[in-house]
C-alpha cells in the first residue's frame, strides 16, 4: 500500500476513534452549566450561566448584575467558576475566556483583572482576602491581587504600548501536565490545595509574597483511583481537614498536614442502600459515577452532587473518638432538576442546588429539548441527632424565610434568580445555533476521565515487539 | 517500513539466541532499540501506584526485603535515597552500584522497551555477580508526573538527571524535565542536604537548567570545591551510553549541581 494512502486510512481510523471514544466529547468543554455561590456573611447569592453574572438578595429578591467600566472586558465566554472572598469584600469570577475578574461586592464595580495563559478551571481566596489564587486547564496556579493596584510588568507593557491587556497572574506553582480541577484554601490560611485529573492533591504551603510563587510543598493527599473533580474544607471541626471527592464516586477525609487517609466513603455504595427502600428509585444505579460538586454546611453536613443523578446527597461528619467519619444520612431529589451542576449553603444552613431542567410547553406538558437553569433549596429539618430522620426537606410554596420582615417566598426567589437566565435560555438556543451542544448530561467530567486499557490489552499490543517475540 | 525491515534481519540474523541474550546473560541491545523521544505529556497506560505505601519494592530489591524471615536483609529499613530520571540504558546506575551499596536506587524511564533492557540487565549481573547489584532496580514510569506515588517527603538524597531530551521547540519547553514548576516537586523529595545534579550537552538547555536552579529559592549551588570531592561526579560524564557519545564527539558539557536547602521565611 502507498504510504500516503496508508496514512490518510490511518487519519480516517483515528477520527472514527475519537467519535466512538465516550470520554472524547467536545460539547463537554464547550456546554455552559450553572454556577453558584453564597456571601460568607450577607444575604446574598451569586449565580452564573454562560457569559453573565446576577446576583440576588433573597431577602428582598433585588437584583444586580456586576459592571465592567469598559464592554470589552466583560466575560466574553463560559464562566466556570465564581468565588466570593471570605471577608465578603469581592467576589471572583473566571472561565473559559481566561479572564479573572474580581468585582467589589459594595458596587459591584470592577476592582481588578486578570488574565491566565489558559482557561481557568478553579479559583480561591487567601485568608486575608487580598489574593486570588486562579488554576487553568495546563495545570497552573496563578496569584493575582484583588485591589486594583496595577501590577509593575502592566505599567511597562503599557509605556511601551504593547497592549491594553490584563496583566498576567503571576505563577505559584504548576501540577504538571494535567488539569487542575479545584482549588482551596484551608480554613487556617496556612495551606492552597489543589486538586488534578492525576488522581493527585497537592497541599501547599501559601507563602508570604505570592508574587514570587509556591515553592514549598507540604504534602500530597494520594488515595483517590480517578480524578479528583472537587475540593471542600469543612469548618468548625477543630484540627484543619479536607474532604476531596472526585471521578471514583468517593468522598475522602484528609488531613492536609501529612496527606493521611482519615476515612473514605463510597457513594455508589451507599445511595444504593439508601435506595432499597425506595422501590421507585431502585432501577437507577449511580454506580461508577463520578461527584460533580460537593459542599460542606455547618454542624459537619456534607452535600455531594452526581453525574447522571438528579438527586443531591447528604452526609455528616461524626465524631468517632478523637477523629472523624463519613456517615450517608440522605438522598433527596432536586426536581425539577434533572442536571444538578452546583451546590452550595446559605447563611441560614439552606442547601441550594443550580442545575438544567427541560422546558415543558405551557399546554401539554411535553418537553421542548431546550433546557433552562432552576434552582432548588433545601431546609434543614432541625434533626442532628437521630440518624434515621432526614436532615433536610425541600422547600415549597408554604415555606417562607422567618426572622426578616421583608420576606419573600424561597421558591419566589429561586424562581426569579433563574428567571434571570430565562433571558439566557437565549443565550443557549443561540450557542445551539452555533453548533454547540447545550446542556447534556453533565458538564466537564467528560474531559476528565481518561481511556483505560487492561492488562491483557496492553500485552496483546506489546506481542508484536521485538523483545517479547524474541522471548517466547 | 525501513523499521520493519531492520526488525526482520535482526529476527533472522545467525548468531541469534533464543532467549535474545549473550553468553553471559546480558541483554543484547539491538532487541531493545525504541526511539530516542517520548511524550511526557501523554496519560500513562502503565500501572502506577496509587501512594507511596503501595509500591511494592520487594519485587524490586530482594535482598533488602526477603520473603523468607529467616534470611537477613542486606539493611535494616531500607529506602530508595537515589533517582536516576530518565536512566536510559541504566550505565550510571551499574556504576554508582558499588560506590553505595547500601543505598537503595531506582532509575526510571518512561520508554517501555528501554526499561525492560535495564531490568534485564540488572537481573542478568546479579546472577554474573552475586551480592552485588542488589541494590539498583528500574521503573517504567513518567517521573514527570508520578514522583509523589513512589517517594515520601524528604526521602531522596541524589536525584539525577543527565542527558535530558532537550526540546528545542518554545511550544515544547513545558516538556522538560527540569523546570521552575517542577524543582518545587523535586525539593519536596529531597531531604535539606541532598543534590540534585544535571548533565547536558546541549548548551541552551545547560542555560536554561542552571538558569532554573539559580533563581529557586531551595536549590544553591555547589562549589568547585564540594564538587571535587563529590564521588559521582566523575561517573556522569563516563558511566552512561550518551556520555560516552558526547565525549567521542568530543561534545560541550554542562554540568550543575545544586544542594536543597531550605531558606526560612518563604
Amino acid at each position: 500500500m502507498p504510504r500516503r494512502a496508508k496514512t490518510e486510512t490511518a487519519k480516517k481510523e483515528r477520527n472514527a476513534k475519537q467519535q466512538h471514544n465516550p470520554n472524547f466529547q467536545e460539547e463537554h468543554f464547550v456546554a455552559p452549566f450553572p454556577v453558584l455561590a453564597f456571601h460568607p456573611s450577607e444575604s446574598l447569592v451569586a449565580l452564573a450561566y454562560g457569559k453573565s453574572v446576577r446576583i440576588c438578595n433573597p431577602s428582598t429578591g433585588s437584583l444586580a448584575s456586576p459592571t465592567a467600566d469598559e464592554d470589552k472586558l466583560q466575560h466574553s465566554e463560559t464562566i466556570r467558576t465564581l468565588a466570593f472572598s471570605e471577608n465578603g469584600e469581592f467576589l471572583v469570577s473566571a472561565g473559559d475566556d481566561k479572564l479573572v475578574k474580581v468585582w467589589k461586592t459594595a458596587d459591584w464595580k470592577c476592582s481588578s483583572t486578570w488574565r491566565s495563559p489558559k482557561k481557568v478551571s478553579s479559583i480561591a481566596f487567601s485568608k486575608d482576602g487580598k489574593w486570588v489564587f486562579f488554576s487553568n486547564k495546563f495545570g497552573e496556579v496563578h496569584a493575582g491581587t484583588c485591589s486594583s493596584a496595577p501590577p509593575p510588568q502592566d505599567a511597562e507593557a503599557s509605556s511601551t504600548g504593547a497592549s491594553s491587556e490584563p496583566p498576567l497572574g503571576y505563577l505559584l506553582f504548576g501540577h504538571c501536565c494535567s488539569i487542575v480541577t479545584d482549588t482551596k484554601v484551608t480554613s487556617d490560611g496556612k495551606y492552597l490545595i489543589s486538586a488534578d485529573r492525576d488522581e493527585k492533591i497537592r497541599v501547599s504551603k501559601v507563602p508570604r509574597e505570592p508574587e514570587k510563587g509556591a515553592h514549598e510543598i507540604q504534602s500530597y493527599c494520594l488515595g483517590h483511583r480517578s480524578f479528583v473533580s472537587c475540593l471542600a474544607i469543612p469548618s468548625n471541626i477543630g484540627a484543619s481537614r479536607l474532604l476531596s471527592a472526585g471521578g471514583d464516586g468517593t468522598v475522602r477525609l484528609w488531613c492536609p498536614e501529612d496527606g493521611t487517609l482519615l476515612d473514605t466513603l463510597a457513594l455508589t455504595e451507599g445511595a444504593r442502600a439508601l435506595t432499597e427502600g425506595d422501590a421507585e428509585d431502585a432501577d437507577e444505579d449511580p454506580a461508577c459515577s463520578a461527584v460533580v460538586a460537593m459542599a460542606t454546611g455547618a454542624g459537619g453536613v456534607v452535600a455531594v452532587l452526581l453525574e447522571r443523578s438528579p438527586d443531591v446527597f447528604l452526609m455528616q461528619l461524626e465524631s468517632v473518638g478523637d477523629g472523624h467519619r463519613l456517615v450517608l444520612r440522605q438522598r433527596l431529589r432536586c426536581s425539577p432538576i434533572l442536571a444538578p451542576c452546583s451546590v452550595t449553603f446559605d447563611l441560614q444552613q439552606r442547601i441550594w442546588v443550580a442545575g438544567l431542567s427541560s422546558v415543558k410547553t405551557a399546554e401539554e406538558d411535553q418537553d421542548t429539548g431546550s433546557e433552562s437553569v432552576t434552582l432548588f433549596v433545601a431546609s434543614p429539618t432541625g434533626n442532628t441527632g437521630a440518624a434515621e430522620e432526614p436532615l433536610y426537606k425541600p422547600l415549597t410554596t408554604a415555606d417562607l424565610s422567618i426572622g426578616d420582615k421583608r420576606v419573600l417566598p424561597m421558591h419566589q426567589v429561586a424562581q426569579s434568580l433563574g428567571a434571570c437566565f430565562g433571558s439566557l435560555s437565549t443565550t443557549a438556543l443561540e450557542l445551539e445555533e452555533e453548533g454547540m451542544t447545550v446542556g447534556g448530561p453533565v458538564p466537564l467530567m467528560g474531559g476528565l476521565t481518561k481511556r483505560k486499557i487492561s492488562e491483557a490489552e496492553r500485552e496483546k499490543n506489546k506481542a508484536n515487539r521485538l523483545d517479547k517475540r524474541m522471548k517466547t | 517500513m525501513g523499521r520493519e525491515k531492520r526488525a526482520a534481519s535482526a529476527m533472522d540474523a545467525p548468531d541469534r539466541d533464543p532467549s535474545h541474550r549473550q553468553s553471559d546473560g546480558m541483554p543484547q541491545k539491538r532487541f531493545y532499540r525504541a526511539r530516542a523521544h517520548s511524550n511526557p505529556l501523554n496519560d500513562c497506560q502503565f500501572p502506577v501506584p496509587v501512594s507511596p505505601v503501595e509500591q511494592d519494592w520487594a519485587e524490586h530489591f530482594p535482598a533488602f526485603f526477603p520473603s523468607d524471615p529467616s534470611v537477613a536483609p542486606l539493611a535494616d529499613d531500607a529506602k530508595v535515597r537515589m533517582v536516576d530520571v530518565g536512566c536510559g540504558f541504566g550505565g550510571l546506575l551499574m556504576q554508582l552500584s558499588p560506590l553505595f551499596p547500601k543505598d537503595l536506587m531506582v532509575g526510571m524511564e518512561l520508554r517501555d522497551k528501554v526499561s525492560e533492557y535495564v531490568k534485564e540487565r540488572i537481573l542478568a549481573s546479579r546472577k554474573n555477580h552475586p551480592g552485588e547489584f542488589e541494590n539498583v532496580s528500574c521503573l517504567r514510569t513518567n517521573a514527570m508526573k508520578y514522583l509523589p506515588n513512589y517517594f515520601e517527603k524528604g526521602q531522596l538524597t541524589k536525584l539525577f538527571f543527565l542527558f535530558p531530551d532537550p526540546h528545542f521547540k518554545a511550544a515544547n519547553h513545558r516538556r522538560r524535565i527540569v523546570t521552575r514548576t517542577l524543582l518545587a516537586e523535586y525539593a519536596h523529595f529531597l531531604q535539606v542536604g541532598g543534590t540534585l545534579y544535571t548533565v547536558t550537552d546541549v548548551p541552551e538547555l545547560g542555560d536554561w537548567m542552571s538558569e532554573a536552579c539559580d533563581n529557586h529559592p531551595l536549590f544553591e549551588r555547589l562549589t568547585q570545591e564540594e564538587l571535587d570531592v563529590d564521588p559521582c561526579i566523575p561517573l556522569l560524564t563516563t558511566a552512561t551510553e550518551e556520555g560516552q557519545k558526547v565525549a567521542r564527539n568530543e561534545g560541550v558539557r554542562c554540568m550543575n549541581v545544586f544542594r536543597r536547602i531550605s531558606p526560612e521565611g518563604l
